[in-house]
């Protein structure tokens, strides 16, 4: 039984692998250096390509879905890495004991709360804030920096999904910082403490030390979740498609959300390779999010003490 | 004989347990003062009350006056009070890092210091606390990979590069082997000329080989105080022996 | 030796405590800043979706069904839970025993220690691609189509990990020497399985099982292509499509009209207290073991 996993996951794997071989004849490398996603003519008929039936003037590229999940990730974790390190330096030294873990449950609770749900806020609070006041005020007083001029649209898109994606990893990484934290040697902590450090030095040398692969694998972590996310992205990001985001401002899509919001209009393709292009999709989606979780647990998992008993 | 703290009605509670009690001492400049008695009699507390780190125990109900060079512990900044009275505590805590670094790790937290000025502090400690010719081709190696007693003095150098006017030993040898032990207890005696020791102990024998004051602790009360050997003599008041009898059990 | 005079005290620079004090000070109102802002956001998401949600929910919604813009919820919230049962038949077994192996005296071999990286690495496989997983192997290859079966499936390769590594971890707890001790009395394997690791370990297990539920009950991407949607009850059961509540706050607040907005919020409401109150029981009864 211990071997279902295993076997669930290797067939995850070589499944998607299967279905995605004819979009991976079809596009070959083109899949991921051309943006254009163009599903074809249906009522022409289909045309032989590289040895595999697709619809008429299909055309399958990914870049704009590669940059909007690299763009909201990166934001993301901008936002969540330092807003983490805050948090898990608070409950962890600024905290009197029995607050402490109240405080990590309502970060656990965080970390349940369902994504639609994140997404539903999105629509309905952080989206509306971004469009009356915070994009404007950018827009007019940062348009020094590249890509933060132009014209504010719907509150949807690249910042909100980022900010999204922020409070749904900070739990994340936040849990990973506090355990390391925590499981730091009391002589240590008592060592740095007796030699004169302020808390906040005593902070400062737990993460850029003691802690300091655990905070990198927490980080990665965290951004595995935020690269596969879906719904909560798909609900704020606007779906973009076909067109470069002309600034900060403007709409998005990521691969997950693609997936999401595509997946049915390929049902409708008779030679399949829509459906294809989608598995390849979700194969580099899939790769992408199992190499950032690997390390990142490698990291986070590694005893940075050999040789130290703790107390 | 100069006093250098003087404690007066020290009380601390924690919750409703009483550790401390009425605590009247002295440490003396320059000397080794020890504090002995069994474990769990507040002896480690104490110690701690000195370089004010019972301040991270949230539930610490602490009364009375602690008065350090004349003026109230309070009054100074922790900061401050950690850097003049240094601490080595009962199981070696070397950082995870070199063992120049592990010594280093003080004066580059508090000071401005250019690197040959660190260097020659370095060096400093670790010949006080006698560790210099043990480890001077090899300061770049994991402070792991020195032996546990080894590992102490390093601790030891590591208070000391602060230039601390207390080294405060909280059972510094309990963990240690026989021989480390002595090296220790040795390198006490070499240290009282240029620091003033507070050595906190149960074990009478090592007291009495070392100690120039003693005070006997015991159930959070001081029980007795005097000049360290000849307290700790058998021909010495039925109290103590009774005391002694307690503790040596 | 030559005692240290206030002189080579003063020799060093020391920084300047109030700047120290200064950098402190700020961290810890930096800090308590942060925590302001995330529980902000808390209370934010919590509060939007209790007002949305209580000032529009009625029993005709509750005991209804609907289509996800207009009608009730009852459909969603039933299919829901049959979902989740769905998933747990899945995954119960082989997370319960696969812990039990992990656990036992083969944990240390190296086939155990690549299979337990398999588990770790199956939770990190995004939910839309196990959906599409769920799509293309279970709806399409083996003729399920969307239905009960392949949604509960694709919820349960979500749980599975989660249950045998969160099983595992409490039955590592259970005392080394009572397990030896049993072996020395002749117990075997299975003996020791149900008369020790089980019973001594079951309150973690349960917390386990329970987050793993809040978990799934929250899910959406996994099953819009394989239990799609259903305006009714499922009819063939096992076979025919299912409603879910997930799907009702994506679908309901992407139409027009407050109708729907509204059952989109009702919904919300309703999963965000299912998944508080699992998470608060999950951990009462972890906390009960201690």
């Amino acid at each position: 039984m211990a071997i279902v996993p295993a076997f669930v996951l290797l067939s995850i794997v070589g499944f998607v692998f299967y279905y995605s071989i004819p979009a991976i004849k079809f596009m070959g490398i083109n899949f991921f250096t051309t943006f254009l996603w163009n599903p074809g003519i249906q009522s022409k008929p289909p045309e032989v390509v590289n040895g595999v039936l697709a619809p008429f003037g299909a055309s399958f590229g990914i870049l704009l879905f590669l940059l909007g999940t690299v763009v909201t990730s990166l934001l993301a974790l901008l936002i969540a890495f330092p807003l983490s390190f805050l948090l898990a330096l608070t409950i962890e030294l600024y905290t009197p004991l029995r607050l402490k873990r109240g405080l990590i449950s309502l970060v656990e609770l965080f970390a349940g709360i369902p994504s639609v749900v994140y997404g539903l806020w999105g629509i309905v609070v952080l989206e509306p804030v971004l469009l009356n006041s915070v994009e404007p005020w950018m827009s007019a007083n940062l348009s020094f920096i590249p890509g933060f001029s132009g014209e504010v649209y719907t509150g949807a898109g690249i910042i909100a999904s980022g900010i999204i994606l922020s409070i749904m990893i900070a739990p994340i990484i936040t849990s990973v910082m506090v355990n390391s934290f925590d499981t730091a040697p009391e002589g240590i902590k008592r060592g740095i403490i007796s030699l004169g450090a302020t808390k906040w030095e005593l902070g400062k040398y737990l993460i850029t030390n003691y802690s300091r692969s655990s905070t990198y694998g927490g980080t990665l972590l965290g951004l595995g979740r935020a690269l596969g996310e879906t719904m909560a992205v798909l609900m704020v990001s606007g779906g973009l498609v076909n067109v470069y985001p002309g600034s900060i401002y403007s709409a998005i899509n990521t691969m997950a959300a693609h997936i999401a919001s595509y997946l049915d209009s390929a049902f409708f393709d008779s030679t399949g390779m829509n459906v294809a292009a989608l598995a390849y999709l979700g194969l580099v989606l899939m790769g992408i999010s199992l190499v950032v979780n690997i390390i990142g647990r490698k990291i986070a998992g590694r005893g940075v003490l050999r040789g130290y008993e703790s107390d | 004989m100069e006093k250098i703290i003087e404690i007066k009605n020290l009380n601390v509670k924690a919750g409703k347990k009483e550790i401390l009690k009425d605590v009247k001492l002295n440490i003396y400049r320059n000397k080794i003062n020890t504090i002995v008695g069994p474990s769990g009699g507040g002896k480690s507390t104490l110690l701690r009350c000195l370089n004010r780190l019972t301040e991270l125990e949230p539930n610490f109900e602490i009364r009375g006056e602690i008065l350090f060079n004349g003026k109230e512990l309070r009054e100074y900044s922790d900061i401050e009070v950690r850097r003049q009275i240094g601490m080595v505590f009962q199981r070696p805590n070397p950082f995870p890092m070199s063992i120049y670094d592990n010594v280093a790790f003080g004066v580059r937290l508090q000071g401005n210091v250019k690197k040959e000025k660190l260097d020659e502090m370095v060096r400093t400690s670790l010949e006080e606390a006698g560790l210099w010719d043990e480890v001077k081709d090899d300061l770049k190696r994991s402070a792991f990979t020195l032996s546990g007693g080894q590992q102490q003095r390093l601790c030891i150098a590591r208070a000391l590069v602060l230039r601390p006017e207390i080294l405060m030993m909280d059972e510094p040898t309990s963990s240690l082997d026989p021989a480390a032990k002595a090296k220790v207890e040795d390198l006490m005696l070499d240290l009282k000329e240029k620091y003033t020791v507070v050595l906190v102990t149960h074990d009478i024998i090592q007291a009495r080989k070392v100690s120039d004051y003693t005070a006997m602790i015991f159930n959070g009360k001081i029980v007795a105080t005097g000049e360290g050997r000849d307290l700790l003599e058998e021909s010495s008041s039925d109290s103590v022996k009774s005391f002694l009898g307690s503790v040596m059990a | 030796m030559k005692v240290i005079s206030n002189d080579e005290r003063a020799s060093v620079t020391w920084k300047n405590i109030k700047t120290r004090r200064g950098k402190d000070g700020a961290a810890r109102a930096l800090g308590y800043l942060a925590l302001l802002v995330m529980f902000g956001i808390l209370a934010s998401i919590f509060g939007y979706i209790m007002r949305g949600g209580a000032t529009h929910i009625t029993i005709q919604m509750l005991t209804t069904v609907g289509n996800g813009s207009t009608g009730g919820l009852l459909n969603a919230i039933v299919g829901t839970w049959l979902l989740v049962g769905v998933g747990l038949v899945f995954s119960l077994p082989p997370g319960i025993l696969g812990a039990l192996y992990f656990v036992q005296r083969k944990s240390m071999t190296r086939m155990a220690s690549i299979m337990r990286m398999f588990t770790d690495v199956l939770t990190s496989v995004p939910s839309i691609v196990i959906g599409l997983f769920g799509y293309l192997v279970l709806v399409i290859r083996f003729n399920m189509g969307f239905s009960l079966t392949a949604g509960g499936m694709a919820l349960g390769v979500m749980m599975l990990p989660y249950i045998l590594r969160v099983s595992e971890l409490s039955m590592k707890d259970v005392s080394k020497e009572q397990v030896a001790n049993a072996y020395a009395l002749g117990a075997d394997d299975i003996q020791v399985a149900t008369r020790i690791y089980i019973p001594q370990a079951i309150a973690g297990v349960l917390s386990g099982i329970l987050l793993a539920i809040s978990i799934a009950a929250g899910e959406t991407a996994q099953l819009l292509y394989t239990a799609s949607w259903n305006n009714s009850f499922t009819s063939g059961f096992l076979h025919s499509r299912v409603a879910y509540l997930t799907y009702v706050v994506w679908y309901g607040i992407d139409q027009p009209g407050q109708s729907a907005h509204n059952l989109a919020f009702v919904a919300a409401l309703i999963l965000i207290l299912t998944v508080t109150a699992l998470i608060v029981i999950s951990k009462y009864v972890n906390y009960k073991r201690r």
